[in-house]
């Protein structure tokens, strides 16, 4: 009875097997509208990702700003007059020094070293507050210097009989400055931190979506049927059957993925071994050899050539200022000691596309920004305060005359000028980049190299002019000086992206890069050039068209 | 169909006398998409395929559906069911076809999708316990085997209606080739219910076999 049975079997198999039945119409034009869900979810989700980007980018704009903000509303100084007081700085000073120096002189006529500057400190603090929150108000609409004005006091002692230097050097009258701190700490609690800134694969893809992996089974474990199979394969292949302990499948082309784990029939003889450290040599080696791993995805070069980048960078800057004429040395050197590189940031769209199997070409709108801090201090003495006279009486023991002596002490009136502003340097660019990548599974690696080609340069800051004076520059206000070109030419880049597949489609990727501004920043009449050169770190998604 | 390639064979002719241009005219664009797309060979096809081409998608559903849908048919038991495992199943062939690397095992690959589809339907809907009473099945007899007298149809529909745990399990052994140890652990029921169920399922065919052997004679 049992062979008849299975001879119906065999019949309906083979009456069904190449049999062909239409689905209904409707069947294909509900397939197409779940696809057209499908692509128009894809779309609703890159769009996602590109805003999250871009709000990222945004919000780091803005939070630079809003760091930028706080440091306009620490600027002491008048909008309007410290255009002048700018460029003749003087001025200004003298009248910021005449109040606290007569607070100095006040508080030295009377009281004593050490409770002078208690007094002195405690002497005006109404006034100078008042006239900070004057100069704040001032400079909400001013230029980004902030002047803070510092007296100190330096006690000298003169003696007409002998000269004894008191070393004690005490700020007495630091009260405008340290109220600006205390005011600037308190703003700076409301206000966000400042910044520093092959064969075997036909095997793997002819499995479908589900993971599936070369696999061991120990004899011993296996079903009769299952061990007759395997030590039946091997015996075509002329091993000794004997010493067999492990079999070393591989998932057979028909395997069907639900049955994989279920049955080492599903696969297909790979190797075996006689002993389990041999087993997982060979494991190792197979590992290696096939490239496998844990998964068996397809995440070959695909059929796309066209690629959508859309990244963030953080960057450091350097600079370079130097000048062909000696007798700027100075100059130079002053420059270079005021203007110092903070921390920055880029982001932008690129595309890429393979022109042959390895070789890319790449284009894009890239936004990078570049922060420079802008710290000059002047110091002057402005005037000698007579402090007070002692007068003592010494005997002298050899011949009993009495000897009078005089010390006058004086006090130093010692200004402290302290210019400090934020500069930055906006660039919009466009890369022209090749590169050549190579990959590896998931992974993909590119080296580009090229020249970025600037479209706009924006600089907003504070310098020192030749004469050691702060003078402000932007694009080209009425009341700034242009120092700096509206388009920097072109720059030497490299970079060297690492991108892993998170999906077929959707790459993750960083890419560490450098830039080098071939020419000066400045305009070619500046007798101190500047240049610049960045490196960076971008991290970002590349879409795959 | 037969129109469209040989206005490409002339096409061809005219270009070669250096007149292509007058003939141009007579095919739209979305005409000359469609005679490259059904063109294409399996390799290109499933290319497109990866890269979401609607037209290769459609074209390569119009190639294989008629082919696949009985398959549906066999597990699901009634057409509905069927469809709905056909449409669910093309989803997942044109969402993961970028994945398979050899065009080759195109077809043995979405019929595994099929086949896997259908299972999860029928794990989804627990049918298996709608087994029959066989205590009446006939007893089998040598008699019976119209089956090539029977045409695919007729076959399937004796198929498709034996009860679903019946089906499964005969469909998985009888058609599919799986072992009683691996269709227990797809299934997730005994090896001795898988045999019980083949069992049952070969009766039952027989039984309706016979009715048709009586109804011919």
């Amino acid at each position: 009875m049992m062979q008849p049975m299975k001879q119906i079997d065999k019949d309906i198999k083979n009456k069904l097997e190449g049999m062909e039945l239409a689905p209904a119409p409707e069947v294909w034009q509900r397939i197409a509208a779940a696809q057209a869900a499908v692509k128009r979810q894809r779309r609703l989700w890159i769009i996602g990702l590109s805003s999250l980007i871009l709000l990222l980018g945004v919000a780091t704009v803005l939070w630079y700003q809003s760091d930028h903000g706080q440091s306009v509303s620490q600027q002491i100084g008048a909008s309007d007059a410290l255009a002048d007081q700018v460029s003749n700085p003087s001025s200004d000073i003298d009248g910021s020094v005449t109040t606290s120096k007569t607070d100095a002189q006040m508080a030295l006529a009377t009281e004593s070293n050490e409770t002078q500057t208690e007094d002195a400190t405690s002497f005006s603090p109404a006034e100078s507050i008042g006239s900070l929150e004057d100069q704040k108000t001032a400079a909400s609409k001013s230029q980004e210097i902030d002047r803070s004005t510092r007296v100190s006091v330096a006690q000298d002692q003169i003696s007409t009989t002998e000269s004894r230097n008191f070393t004690t050097d005490r700020f007495i009258s630091n009260q405008a400055g340290e109220e600006q701190s205390s005011i600037r700490n308190q703003e700076d609690q409301s206000l966000p931190a400042t910044s520093q800134p092959d064969n075997v694969s036909e095997a793997r893809s002819a499995t479908p979506v589900e993971e599936v992996d070369r696999t061991k089974f120990r004899l011993d474990d296996m079903t009769t049927e299952s061990r007759v199979d395997i030590v039946e394969l091997a015996e075509e292949t002329n091993a000794v059957t004997d010493d067999i302990d492990y079999a070393i499948l591989m998932p057979r082309v028909d395997a069907y993925p639900s049955a994989l784990i279920a049955s080492p029939l599903q696969y297909q003889m790979s190797g075996y071994v006689s002993d389990e450290a041999r087993l997982e040599a060979t494991l190792q080696n197979m590992s290696c050899e096939m490239g496998l791993f844990a998964s068996c995805y397809k995440f070959e070069p695909p059929s796309s050539r066209f690629y959508v980048d859309m990244y963030y960078s953080t960057n450091h800057a350097w600079s370079n200022i130097s000048s062909d004429n000696t007798d700027l040395a100075e100059h130079v050197s002053d420059r270079s000691a005021s203007e110092r590189m903070r921390s920055s940031y880029g982001f932008g769209m690129r595309f890429s596309s393979h022109v042959m199997n390895s070789v890319m070409l790449r284009t894009g709108l890239a936004y990078t920004r570049v922060n420079e801090d802008f710290l000059h201090v002047e110091e002057q003495v402005v005037d000698r305060i007579l402090n007070r006279i002692e007068i003592d009486t010494v005997i002298d023991p050899g011949s009993m005359d009495t000897l009078i002596t005089m010390d006058s002490i004086y006090t130093d009136v010692v200004e402290t000028t302290r210019y400090d502003a934020e500069n930055h340097y906006e660039f919009l660019d466009i890369p022209l980049e090749i590169g050549y990548s190579w990959s590896k599974r998931r992974w993909t690696m590119t080296a580009y190299g090229g020249v970025i080609l600037n479209v706009a340069f924006d600089r907003q800051g504070t310098i020192l002019n030749p004469d050691g004076e702060p003078i402000r520059f932007n694009n080209g206000d009425i009341d700034n000086q242009v120092i700096f070109r509206t388009k920097v030419g072109l720059s030497l880049t490299g970079s060297v992206q690492a991108a892993y597949a998170l999906t077929p489609s959707i790459d993750v990727f960083a890419e560490p890069h450098m830039r080098y501004v071939l020419a000066p920043i400045n305009l070619d009449v500046q007798p101190v050039d500047k240049k610049l050169r960045l490196a960076g770190l971008q991290t970002g998604i590349r879409f795959k068209l | 169909m037969t129109t469209y390639s040989t206005s490409i064979q002339l096409k061809t002719a005219m270009r070669s006398s250096g007149i292509s241009y007058i003939l141009g005219e007579g095919v739209s664009s979305r005409e000359q998409n469609q005679q490259r797309i059904e063109s294409l060979d399996r390799e290109e096809l499933v290319k497109r395929c990866a890269a979401k081409d609607a037209l290769a998608q459609k074209e390569l559903y119009d190639r294989y559906a008629a082919k696949l849908f009985p398959i549906c048919m066999r597990y699901a038991g009634n057409k509905m069911d069927a469809e709905d495992v056909l449409q669910e199943a093309f989803i997942k062939i044109f969402a993961h076809i970028s994945k398979l690397k050899s065009p080759e095992a195109l077809e043995g690959w979405m019929k595994r999708i099929i086949v896997n589809t259908s299972l999860k339907l029928i794990s989804k809907r627990k049918r298996a316990k709608d087994s029959a009473d066989l205590d009446d099945v006939i007893e089998y007899s040598k008699e019976v085997g119209p089956i090539s007298e029977m045409s695919e149809q007729e076959i399937l529909n004796l198929v498709s209606n034996l009860p679903s745990g019946y089906r499964t399990v005969f469909n998985l052994y009888a058609i599919e080739g799986f072992k009683h140890k691996e269709i227990a652990e797809i299934l997730q029921i005994e090896e001795s219910t898988s045999r019980t169920q083949l069992l049952k399922a070969r009766k039952l065919l027989m039984k309706k076999l016979s009715g048709w052997s009586r109804l011919l004679t």
